[in-house]
């Protein structure tokens, strides 16, 4: 089973097969994970967030019509939990609850320090931007999502897509242009780099 | 800060090392699973071996958490706006201009004090139930639409038309004038359906008869078993149904003679009739009041939500007038609320199932019967419930929910 298809691995899934779930863990949850810390930065957790994802998969996938969309299906679960996770730290955040947020993720594969603090804040500056042009953002320009894929994901029209990107752009290229530890991170990084 | 780095220029680079760091596998993926495996256990779920044991509490609360509907259905639902009108639980109340506006470019017009609720929305349509009042519907016409608009006993399946349609709860009376496009109505005395042609107008009436006014169509061919949009014929007797009468109902005899409280719901003061109860008192009404004024009250009592006071009387309808046809409908609505409550609605259903099994409700409560059972037990034991409701109603408003359980891999009979 583990070189089944998608269709068949859903088929699976449906059927309760005992090993069709952990298939799919193994298939998919790099993709998930994957989008989810790219989406929601390095300092948050995502692995309970991940393991909803698939708790939710396992319970819906009987209604999916065409089990050969599993992969598509998954991901737009992903992103579901993506905007859930982005809601709720803004409640906690008013609520001020928001303490685990600042506790680095120690598990990130990113030992450059200065590196963190630049997507920190990066991400801080995205999380000003509303719940669905920023996870458009993220989608299409971090996990590199075409347009129509992402407008699947949010289940919107892809001109609405189109505009949630250019929202989403022209405000984070009017905050970050003004951020001076991105800036200067960024000259650095440049200078680096030639 | 240099004065040639733009924010554009930030932005793109903060991107690439966002794709950077997010880019690695966990090599805990193993361990993760196990966790996974542990969250289902505790909530009393094992996926070894247990056909349909995904389905379960754990696993719907993170759905619950994560949906924002339409994962019924993969393909994404489509939403709704409300303009103009006010949310009563889930139902919308109309005032002046209130329109539930459809993401496909759909819109139902709502009239003054008329009262309706989104039942089901799907990627092809939806189902809209027309509580009381009229409303205009407006369906955009696209491939593979499904549109349905229940009022009473009686379902509009749309695709791609202008109509109104009105219902009486008081007097059980239905009215669709068709603008243009075409409809199929089902509903008592109409059998599997009639389709409408525009102009023509469709009267269902209390007292069982059904008629059709308007222009008729130039040619007629005899409608088969199933409702088809294309090729169905006007009623077989000339423009009036040659229908049976129904049953003898207190509740409309006594309304079309235009009830005080019957009236008052008719006009959409619900509350006022509840406030007169209230003033009578609750206790002596319901052990007192006619069956007009229990049925009255009890629809009022639903449609302001006040869903305690709607189940007493609802029970007093059964307890003091048990032969009424009221009384026999009684039971289908106190599935209905059994049903928001979470509990006991499958013993009403099979109730009103057994006392009433052609009655107008028949076919919702075996669509809803079969969908509990879906819900709770898996597509396996709800097949027998799916192929009755297939028999019996065909093209009713759950038969494609039906034909999905009987055609799940999870039904299939060794």
């Amino acid at each position: 089973m583990a070189d089944a298809s998608d269709a068949a691995l859903a088929r699976a899934l449906m059927a309760g097969e005992p090993l069709a779930p952990r298939i799919a863990w193994g298939r998919y949850s790099p993709m998930v994970r994957r989008i989810l810390r790219r989406s929601l930065g390095p300092e948050r957790d995502v692995e309970d967030a991940v393991q909803d994802v698939f708790l939710c998969v396992f319970d819906k996938v009987p209604t999916l019509r065409n089990p050969a969309a599993l992969r598509a299906f998954i991901i737009s679960v992903a992103v579901r939990t993506l905007r859930y996770e982005i809601r709720r730290r803004r409640v906690r955040s008013w609520l001020k609850l928001s303490g685990d947020t600042d506790t680095p993720d120690l598990r990130v594969v990113h030992p450059d320090t200065d590196s963190r603090e630049a997507l920190v804040r990066f991400y801080r500056i995205l999380d000003r931007i509303n719940v669905r042009d920023r996870t458009a953002f993220a989608l299409h320009y971090i996990e590199g999502m075409e347009v129509p894929d992402v407008a699947s994901s949010l289940g919107v029209s892809v001109p609405t897509t189109r505009r949630c990107l250019a929202r989403a752009k022209e405000r984070l290229v009017l905050f970050a242009g003004r951020d001076p530890v991105l800036i200067e991170y960024v000259t650095q990084f440049e200078r680096g780099a030639q | 800060m240099t004065a040639q780095l733009s924010g554009e220029d930030v932005v793109k680079c903060m991107v690439d090392v966002a794709r950077r760091a997010g880019g690695e596998a966990s090599r805990r993926d193993e361990a993760r699973f196990e966790q996974l495996e542990a969250r289902l256990a505790m909530q009393g779920f094992s996926h070894q071996g247990a056909r349909g044991a995904w389905m379960g509490g754990l696993a719907a609360a993170a759905c619950l958490v994560v949906a924002l509907g339409g994962y019924w259905l993969y393909t994404p639902a489509l939403t709704y706006s409300v303009v103009g009108g006010a949310i009563v639980g889930d139902s919308v109340i109309g005032s002046e201009n209130t329109k539930i506006r459809f993401s496909d470019g759909s819109e139902v017009a709502l009239g003054r004090g008329s009262k309706a609720s989104i039942e089901e929305l799907t990627a092809d349509g939806g189902r809209v139930s027309l509580e009381q009042g009229q409303v205009n519907v407006a369906i955009v016409k696209k491939p593979d639409t499904r549109w349905f608009v229940e009022a009473g006993p009686y379902t509009v399946r749309v695709t791609g038309t202008a109509f109104d349609v009105r219902w009486s709860e008081a007097d059980r009376s239905f009215e669709l004038h068709l603008h243009h496009g075409s409809v199929v109505v089902t509903g008592p005395q109409i059998g599997n359906g009639f389709t409408l042609r525009p102009g023509q107008k469709l009267l269902g009436r209390a007292e069982g008869r059904v008629t059709v006014e308007g222009p008729r169509p130039a040619s007629t061919t005899v409608s088969g078993a199933n409702a088809a949009p294309a090729g169905s014929a006007p009623l077989a007797a000339a423009d009036r149904a040659d229908a049976a009468p129904s049953q003898p109902d207190a509740r409309r005899g006594e309304a079309n003679n235009s009830h005080t409280w019957a009236r008052q719901v008719a006009l959409g003061k619900f509350q006022a009739v509840i406030d007169e109860a209230r003033r009578r008192g609750f206790d002596q009404t319901l052990a007192t009041a006619s069956i007009e004024d229990l049925a009255a009250l009890a629809d009022a009592a639903r449609y302001a939500s006040k869903t305690d006071l709607a189940r007493r009387a609802l029970l007093a309808e059964r307890q003091r007038f048990p032969r009424s046809n009221s009384a026999r409908e009684a039971a289908f609505f106190l599935g209905r609320l059994a049903e928001e409550r979470g509990q006991g609605a499958l013993e009403w259903y099979d109730r009103y199932l057994a006392e009433s099994p052609r009655g107008p409700y028949a076919s919702q409560a075996l669509g809803r019967r079969m969908m509990i059972y879906y819900r709770q037990r898996g597509p396996e034991t709800t097949l027998p419930f799916a192929r009755e409701y297939l028999e019996r109603f065909p093209s009713g408003p759950y038969a494609s929910a039906a034909r999905k359980i009987v055609g799940h891999p999870a039904s299939k009979t060794p």
